[in-house]
C-alpha cells in the first residue's frame, strides 16, 4: 500500500492499515526494545504499548515520508522502553565517577557483525546498556539522555565510558577465545 | 580514538537491524492478538456506557408511565365518596332512589347555590316529583322499648335500610322488627317530629336517622331509610343543594356529622 493512502487509513483507525504497520516495523521495533529491556515479555509490553500509541497519535501527526514516520516510532518506542525501565529500575543510583572521560586507546574496533555485537550489549548493566543505546545507536546528546533518564549529564558521561570500556573487554574475551586479531 | 565516527559507523550497523538474541524468535501475528486484547477494554468501556444510557432511559420511560397512569387514573375517579353506606341486607332491601337516600340539609348548602345548576336542578326535582309519586317507601325502621307498638303489615316494606338524619340525636336501638316501636326523629329542626303511627290502612312515612344512630350500635338490627313527607318548596331546597354539590360527586352522600339538636318524640 501507497504510504500516503497508509497514512490517511491510519489516521481513519482503520485496522487493516494498522495491521499492515504493525507486520511491517513490528519486528525492527521489538528488536529496538529488546536493546534495552532484558526480559522479552518486558520488551514485547513495550512495544506493543508504543504501537497502541503511535495509532491513537498518528491523527494528530503529519509525515512528509516513511522515515521521518520510521523515526518519529521509533522515539516513542524509545520512550516506553525508559518508562519501563524507570519502573523496575532506579536511574538515580547512577553517579559520576573521576574517570568519566577518560578516553581507551585499546577500544576494540567495532567493525563486526551486527549481531555479535548486539549480544555483546545484551550482557551490559542496565544503566550501560541504556546510555550506549540512546547516545551511540539513537544518536542523543548527553544533555537529552541526562533529562530522559533525569540524571546529571556528567552521570550519563560517566555511564557511557563505563559501556564502552565493557565492551572493549568483552570483544577482547570472544577475540581472544577465538585467537583471533583485533580488527577483522 | 575517533570515538564519534566509531559511534558513526556503529549507528550505521545497527540501523533498522531487527536481530534478536540466539533462540529468540517474534511471533507478529501473536504480538498483534496480544495487543488486540490489551485494547480491548476501551470497547467494554463503550459498552458499558451505552448500557447505562439504556438503562436510564429505561427508568425515566418507566415513571413516565406510572405518571401517566396515575393521573388517568385520577381524571376517572378524581374523588371517592365521603361515606361508604352500608347496604342493607340484600333479601329484603328494596331499591330506594338514589337522590332520596341520606340527602343532608346543610343550611350553607343553601347559601351556596348557583344559578348555573339551575337547569340541572329543575330536572332532577321533576325526576324526584315522579318517584315520588311512583314508589313512596314505607319503611320505618328505628325502634324503641319505649315507643309505642305498631303493626306494619306491608308487604313491601324494606328491612334493614339504613336511615340517616343529620340533625337528630341517637336516641333510640334500632332494628327491623316489625312488632317493635318505632323510633321516629325529625329531618328538619324547625319541624315538630313526626310520630311513626301509621294506620293499619296507610303507608308510614320515611324518617330520616341521624347517621350516628348507624355507628356503633351492633345490639339492634341496622335501621332502614325513612323517607319524610316533604312539601314541595323542601324537595325544590334539597334538589338545589344536591345540585350545588354535583360539581364534585352527584351521587356522593354527605353526612354531617355534627351532633343534632335533641328532639322530644
Amino acid at each position: 500500500m501507497d504510504f500516503g493512502k497508509l497514512l490517511v487509513a491510519l489516521k481513519k483507525e482503520h485496522k487493516k492499515a494498522q495491521h499492515d504497520v504493525f507486520a511491517q516495523y513490528g519486528k525492527t521495533m521489538y528488536a529496538l526494545c529488546r536493546r534495552y529491556l532484558s526480559p522479552a515479555e518486558e520488551a514485547e509490553e513495550a512495544m506493543m504499548n508504543g504501537f497502541l500509541k503511535v495509532f491513537t497519535h498518528v491523527a494528530n501527526a503529519s509525515f512528509t515520508t516513511e522515515a521521518a514516520f520510521a523515526g518519529w516510532m521509533r522515539r516513542i518506542m524509545v520512550n516506553e522502553c525508559l518508562q519501563q525501565l524507570r519502573k523496575s529500575h532506579s536511574f538515580l543510583t547512577l553517579t559520576e565517577t573521576s574517570d568519566e572521560n577518560k578516553a581507551d586507546d585499546q577500544s576494540p574496533d567495532y567493525t563486526l557483525h551486527a549481531k555479535e555485537l548486539f549480544a555483546m550489549i545484551e550482557t551490559l548493566p542496565t544503566g550501560y546498556r541504556t546510555v550506549f543505546n540512546l547516545y551511540v545507536l539513537e544518536g542523543y546528546t548527553h544533555q537529552e539522555i541526562a533529562d530522559m533518564m533525569q540524571i546529571s549529564e556528567g552521570a550519563s558521561k560517566s555511564q557511557l565510558s563505563k559501556a564502552r570500556q565493557k565492551l572493549a573487554q568483552l570483544w577482547k574475551q570472544k577475540n581472544a577465545y577465538y585467537g583471533l586479531g583485533k580488527a577483522r | 580514538m575517533d570515538w564519534e565516527k566509531q559511534d558513526n559507523e556503529l549507528r550505521k550497523l545497527m540501523d533498522g537491524a531487527d536481530f534478536l538474541p540466539d533462540g529468540e524468535r517474534f511471533d507478529s501475528a501473536a504480538s498483534w492478538k496480544k495487543m488486540q486484547e490489551k485494547n480491548k477494554p476501551s470497547q467494554k468501556k463503550i459498552v458499558a456506557y451505552w448500557m447505562r444510557i439504556g438503562a436510564a432511559a429505561c427508568i425515566i420511560g418507566l415513571l413516565g408511565l406510572l405518571i401517566w397512569r396515575v393521573q388517568i387514573q385520577n381524571d376517572i375517579m378524581p374523588a371517592e365518596p365521603m361515606v361508604k353506606t352500608e347496604k342493607a341486607d340484600t333479601k329484603n332491601a328494596q331499591q330506594i332512589p338514589s337522590t332520596i337516600q341520606a340527602l343532608s340539609i346543610d343550611s350553607n348548602l343553601q347559601k351556596n347555590a348557583s344559578n348555573e345548576t339551575a337547569s340541572f336542578a329543575s330536572s332532577s326535582f321533576q325526576r324526584l316529583e315522579s318517584k315520588q309519586k311512583e314508589t313512596v317507601q314505607p319503611l320505618l325502621v328505628t325502634t324503641t322499648n319505649e315507643m309505642a307498638q305498631h303493626d306494619f303489615s306491608i308487604p313491601d316494606v324494606p328491612q334493614n335500610t339504613p336511615v340517616i338524619n343529620p340533625n337528630s340525636q341517637p336516641e333510640t336501638a334500632i332494628h327491623t322488627d316489625t312488632k317493635n316501636t318505632i323510633a321516629t326523629t325529625n329531618t328538619l329542626p324547625q319541624e315538630p317530629s313526626t310520630t311513626a303511627a301509621i294506620a293499619p290502612n296507610k303507608k308510614p312515612a320515611l324518617r330520616v336517622m341521624h347517621y350516628n344512630d348507624l355507628k356503633g350500635n351492633f345490639s339492634t338490627p341496622p335501621p332502614v331509610f325513612v323517607q319524610t313527607k316533604k312539601s314541595d318548596i323542601e324537595w325544590q331546597q334539597l334538589v338545589l343543594q344536591n345540585a350545588a354539590s354535583s360539581r364534585e360527586h352527584p351521587l356522593s352522600i354527605k353526612i354531617d356529622i355534627h351532633p343534632a339538636p335533641k328532639k322530644s318524640l
